[in-house]
């Protein structure tokens, strides 16, 4: 049985409901009979959309090969900061656990180990301590920055 | 006239769209989005940090720092001995120890612990674990996973009333007197830790919520007893025979796996059993079918006799 999903940009995508379930929030309006429609994900674009299919796609193909989804699963979350965002959030949003799992984890394992200084590049980021937070927060995790 | 007109319309098109973007990219520059990622979000990748990490992490971000104030506490600490001089190793060791305390000792990081984890791959100083392990038994800790080398557990730890999950490896326990009270303990794993029989017979029967129960490559035991009316699984693991008694009412699910040496079990009340798993052990077929016959919920039965080629029964 095939499934219409709408992304934010208008795109409709067609799915086998054996794919689109993977999201607990599809699955559940499937469960309670309102995915007759087209379904619209207004938070998420064509885009990405087109991306988590594809997850949804091979985990649904290689459920009895850990090998070979393992290197897929490692291969697929190798993208730019803000392709790997769009997916957490979509991840997020559709409920879909595994591809939440492993975009959490590939942002974990891009801080683990770094200094303040390092995530503040690798991130990009804006303070939005005042001087005295930041002051006060610095002398009470003075120890987890000397390493 | 018309084709200047329409030049002139292009070229303002083109800058306009140009600044546009521009100024799009600039805008996002300057907005970071992992500090704005949702609370459930933000959570889930504060659990994958290690805890050196995490308080980095929430000492960056506002939004960070709020979600993970409003979690249980979660807290995991590792240290491995590292290869190095040994002044360089004595510093990290000092250093470690400092921060472990820093952290500990807050009454308001003891009042949200929910999870306790340790794995210290060489330390021997026991009563700085001891003092650790007193501010975690102070809490209303749920999970305590500890992986010390030879580290003697204080009885204190065995009566956590908040207890559910306990992991233990390769340390020592041995409770001679006394009790142990552990009502709301569901699951217990342990993995080389040095226990003897006595020990390993009152730990299972004290724990009566206890449904899981790993007990892989322990030293010091002889004749393993299993007493639990509420077990559902079992796992044991042995480098050596092992006599094993399982009286486990509820009992639904059995994993076995020796040395390549004989089978030593047996089952005395476990009529709930429904899954069976033998491996590298020697048993003779007469042995199993007389299992079998005791066992009247049996559907997975992977039992495969060492040397004697495979067979599967259903």
């Amino acid at each position: 049985m095939a499934l219409e999903l709408k992304s934010s940009d208008n795109k409709i995508f067609e799915v086998e409901e054996l794919v689109a379930v993977q999201s607990e929030t599809i699955k559940s309006l499937v469960e309670d009979g309102c995915a007759d429609n087209v379904i619209p994900l207004p938070n998420v674009d064509s885009k990405t959309l087109e991306l988590v299919l594809d997850w949804c796609k091979n985990h649904v193909d290689m459920k009895l090969d850990e090998e070979k989804l393992k290197e897929y699963e490692d291969k697929f979350i190798e993208v730019d900061q803000a392709v790997l965002y769009d997916l957490l959030l979509a991840a997020n949003y559709l409920n879909i656990k595994d591809l939440l799992n492993r975009a959490c984890q590939k942002v974990a394992d891009m801080l683990k180990g770094k200094t303040p200084e390092q995530i503040r590049e690798t991130l990009n980021i804006v303070n939005d301590f005042s001087p005295e937070e930041e002051e006060e927060i610095r002398k009470e995790n003075l120890w987890a920055f000397e390493e | 006239m018309g084709s200047i007109r329409a030049a002139i319309d292009r070229a303002a098109y083109m800058i306009s769209s140009r600044m546009k973007q521009r100024k799009e990219e600039g805008h996002a520059k300057k907005t970071d989005r992992i500090s704005v990622l949702p609370d459930r979000v933000i959570y889930h990748i504060l659990l994958l940090l290690p805890t050196i990490d995490v308080f980095k992490m929430i000492s960056l971000f506002k939004n960070w720092r709020r979600v993970w104030a409003s979690f249980p506490l979660v807290l995991d600490f590792h240290h491995k001995f590292a290869y190095g001089t040994e002044r360089h190793n004595q510093l990290k060791l000092i250093k470690f120890v400092e921060y472990v305390f820093l952290i500990l000792m807050p009454r308001k990081h003891i009042a949200r612990l929910s999870t306790f984890r340790l794995n210290l791959d060489y330390f021997d100083d026991d009563a700085c674990i001891h003092t650790w392990l007193s501010f975690v038994a102070e809490s209303n800790v749920e999970e305590l996973d500890l992986a010390v080398s030879y580290y003697r557990l204080p009885q204190t730890i065995l009566h956590a009333r908040s207890l559910r999950v306990l992991k233990l490896a390769m340390l020592r326990l041995e409770v001679k007197f006394g009790s142990i009270m552990l009502p709301s303990l569901k699951t217990l794993s342990m993995n080389m830790v040095m226990l003897d029989d006595k020990t390993i017979y009152k730990l299972i029967s004290s724990c009566p919520a206890l449904e899981d129960l790993d007990i892989n490559w322990c030293c010091g035991l002889s004749n393993l007893q299993v007493s639990n009316p509420n077990l559902k699984s079992l796992q044991v693991q042995h480098r050596c025979p092992l006599p094993i008694q399982i009286e486990a009412m509820n009992l639904e699910s059995f994993a076995y796996k020796g040395n390549y040496d004989q089978c030593k079990i047996r089952f005395v009340a476990c009529q709930a059993l429904r899954s069976l798993s033998l491996s590298e052990t020697v048993f003779a077929e007469q042995w199993l079918r007389d299992q079998i016959s005791r066992l009247p919920q049996l559907k997975n039965l992977k039992a495969r006799s060492w040397g004697i080629p495979e067979k599967l029964y259903h």
